[in-house]
C-alpha cells in the first residue's frame, strides 16, 4: 500500500494528461463528428464524398498509424508538433470520423416527414436541428457517442508511445522502478475503468432524459 | 420580374416542369388559385399531384416554369440565364406564408400538441410566448382540442393527430393552405372529423388547394375540380361539371373505377 501511495502524485498527474487528452479530443472530435455527419446527411455532391473518404478512410486506421504518422511524419512537412498535441490531433481526427457515422445513423434515422413539416411551418435549416430533429435524434445517438467516448479513453493511452506521460506512461515508469507490475497494472485497470463507467452512466441518464416519447 | 402582374390571385403556376432524372413528374402544369377559392384536385396515383403540392412550398425544386405565392416568386429569383436559387433563410420565410398539412401528420413527438403549434409561432412569426400560446390555444380549441393541449402526439388518435397538424399549419395565417391526402391514412371511422375541419376552414374563406380521394368533399366544399393524369392538368372545371360531364376519356375512366370502388 505504501507504495501505491508514494507513487500518487505521479499517477494522479498522468491520470490528469488521460482525462485532458481525452476531453480535448471528444469536445473537438464531436465538432467535427457533427460537421461531417451532416455533411454527409446534407451536403450537396462535393461536400458528401469528401466526407464519406474521410470518414471510410479514418475508420480503417489503427489510431497508432495516425499519432506516428502525424508525430513522426509532420516534421518531415516542415511542422513540428509536440508529443501530445500529436496524440490529441490524431485522436481528434479518429474521432471526427466515428462520431459522424453516429450522428448521419442517429440523424437519418428520424422519419423525413419530420423534416417535412419542419420547413412547412417555416424554420430555417438551422432551427429545423435544433428545434426538431437534434431533440428526437439526441437518444438514438447517445448510446453509439457513448461508446465512441469509451473507445477514445482507452486510444489515449496510446500517446504513451509517444512518450507523454499519461496514465499509462506514469505506471510503466512507476513499474519500472518498483517491479510491482501486477499492483499498478491493476491500479491503471481499476481508473481506465472508473472514468468509462462514468461515462457510461451519465450516457445512460441523459439517454433517459432524451428518450423518444 | 420577381413580381406577378396579375391580382387577386393567390397561387400562380405557369408551366411548371418538374424532373426526376430523366422521369417527368410533372410536364407543363399552369393552374391560378383566387383568393379564397378551394381547389381540389382529383387524380390516379402517381399523377403528379402530390409533387404539385410540395413544389408549391418549395418542399421540391421544380425544373422549369414558374410558381407564384401571393405575387412572389417561389424559391428561386430571375437570374440572367435561368432561376437561381434564394438562400435557405429567404426561402423558410416564403415557407411560413404557405401552410401544409401532409398525409402522414407529421406532428413532432417530443413536444406536446400545444408547443407543435407554437413552435412556429415564437420561432418564425417572433410572437411573445404568452401572445403564441394564446393564440395556438385558440386554434386548438377551433379544431376541438381544448382539453388535449399537453397531450403528446403518441397520446392522440389519427384523427385528432391531423387535426393539431391543421391547427399548427393555420396558426401561421398562411396565405393558402395545401392538404396532401390529409384523410387518406386514417381510419374510416376519423376521416369525418378531419373533414369536417377541413370543411369549417374553407367556409371561413382560406384560400385551398386541396389532393384527395374523397369524392364527396371534393363535390360539397370544392369550388373548382382539377383532375390530372400523368403530370398535367387534363380537365378542370365547377364540380358539377366535372362528376356529371366528365368530357375526356381519362376522367371518365377515373370517375368510373370510383363509383365502382366506393
Amino acid at each position: 500500500m505504501d507504495v501505491v501511495i508514494a507513487s500518487g502524485p505521479l499517477i494522479l498527474r498522468g491520470l490528469l494528461i488521460t482525462l485532458e487528452v481525452s476531453v480535448a479530443v471528444l469536445l473537438l472530435g464531436t465538432l467535427i463528428g457533427i460537421a461531417g455527419g451532416l455533411s454527409l446527411l446534407y451536403g450537396g455532391q462535393p461536400l458528401r464524398l469528401i466526407a464519406r473518404v474521410y470518414v471510410d478512410t479514418l475508420r480503417g486506421i489503427p489510431q497508432l498509424v495516425l499519432i506516428f504518422a502525424i508525430f513522426y511524419g509532420f516534421p518531415a512537412l516542415g511542422l513540428q508538433v509536440s508529443a501530445i498535441v500529436a496524440g490529441i490531433l490524431a485522436l481528434r481526427v479518429f474521432c471526427g470520423a466515428h462520431v459522424s457515422e453516429v450522428i448521419r445513423g442517429g440523424v437519418g434515422s428520424i422519419p423525413r416527414g419530420q423534416m417535412d413539416a419542419a420547413q412547412g411551418i417555416g424554420l430555417t435549416f438551422a432551427q429545423r436541428l435544433r428545434y426538431v430533429i437534434f431533440p428526437q435524434a439526441l437518444g438514438r445517438i447517445l448510446p453509439a457517442w457513448v461508446n465512441t467516448a469509451v473507445e477514445v479513453v482507452k486510444a489515449s493511452s496510446l500517446v504513451s508511445l509517444v512518450s507523454v506521460v499519461d496514465l499509462m506512461m506514469a505506471i510503466q515508469q512507476i513499474v519500472g522502478r518498483t517491479r510491482e507490475a501486477l499492483l499498478f497494472y491493476a491500479v491503471a485497470a481499476l481508473l481506465y475503468f472508473v472514468i468509462n463507467y462514468t461515462i457510461s452512466v451519465i450516457g445512460v441518464r441523459l439517454e433517459k432524459r432524451y428518450a423518444c416519447t | 420580374m420577381n413580381e406577378m402582374p396579375v391580382t387577386g390571385k393567390v397561387v400562380v403556376i405557369e408551366g411548371l416542369v418538374k424532373r426526376f432524372g430523366a422521369l417527368d413528374i410533372l410536364s407543363g402544369v399552369d393552374l391560378q388559385v383566387s383568393k379564397g377559392e378551394v381547389v381540389v384536385i382529383v387524380g390516379p396515383s402517381g399523377s403528379g399531384k402530390t409533387t404539385l403540392l410540395r413544389c408549391i412550398n418549395f418542399l421540391e425544386e421544380y425544373q422549369d416554369g414558374r410558381i407564384y405565392v401571393d405575387g412572389r416568386l417561389v424559391g428561386y429569383r430571375e437570374g440572367g440565364d435561368g432561376l437561381v436559387r434564394l438562400p435557405d433563410r429567404v426561402i423558410a420565410g416564403m415557407r411560413a406564408d404557405v401552410g401544409m398539412v401532409f398525409q402522414s401528420f407529421n406532428l413532432f413527438p417530443h413536444m406536446t400538441a400545444l408547443e407543435n403549434v407554437m413552435l412556429g409561432l415564437t420561432r418564425v412569426r417572433k410572437l411573445p410566448p404568452a401572445e403564441a400560446r394564446e393564440r395556438a390555444t385558440s386554434w386548438l380549441e377551433r379544431v376541438g382540442l381544448q382539453d388535449k393541449l399537453q397531450a403528446h402526439p403518441a397520446q392522440l388518435s389519427g384523427g385528432q393527430q391531423q387535426r393539431v397538424a391543421i391547427a399548427r399549419a393555420v396558426a401561421m395565417e398562411p396565405k393558402v393552405m395545401l392538404f396532401d391526402e390529409a384523410t387518406s391514412a386514417l381510419d374510416p371511422e376519423l376521416v369525418g372529423e378531419v373533414l369536417g375541419v377541413m370543411e369549417n376552414l374553407a367556409r371561413s374563406g382560406m384560400t385551398m388547394l386541396v389532393v384527395t380521394h374523397e369524392m364527396r368533399f371534393a363535390r360539397e366544399v370544392g369550388h373548382r375540380i382539377v383532375f390530372m393524369d400523368k403530370g398535367a392538368i387534363v380537365e378542370q372545371g365547377a364540380p358539377m361539371q366535372i362528376f356529371e360531364q366528365p368530357q375526356s376519356e381519362r376522367l371518365k375512366a377515373f370517375l368510373g373505377h370510383f363509383a365502382k370502388t366506393s
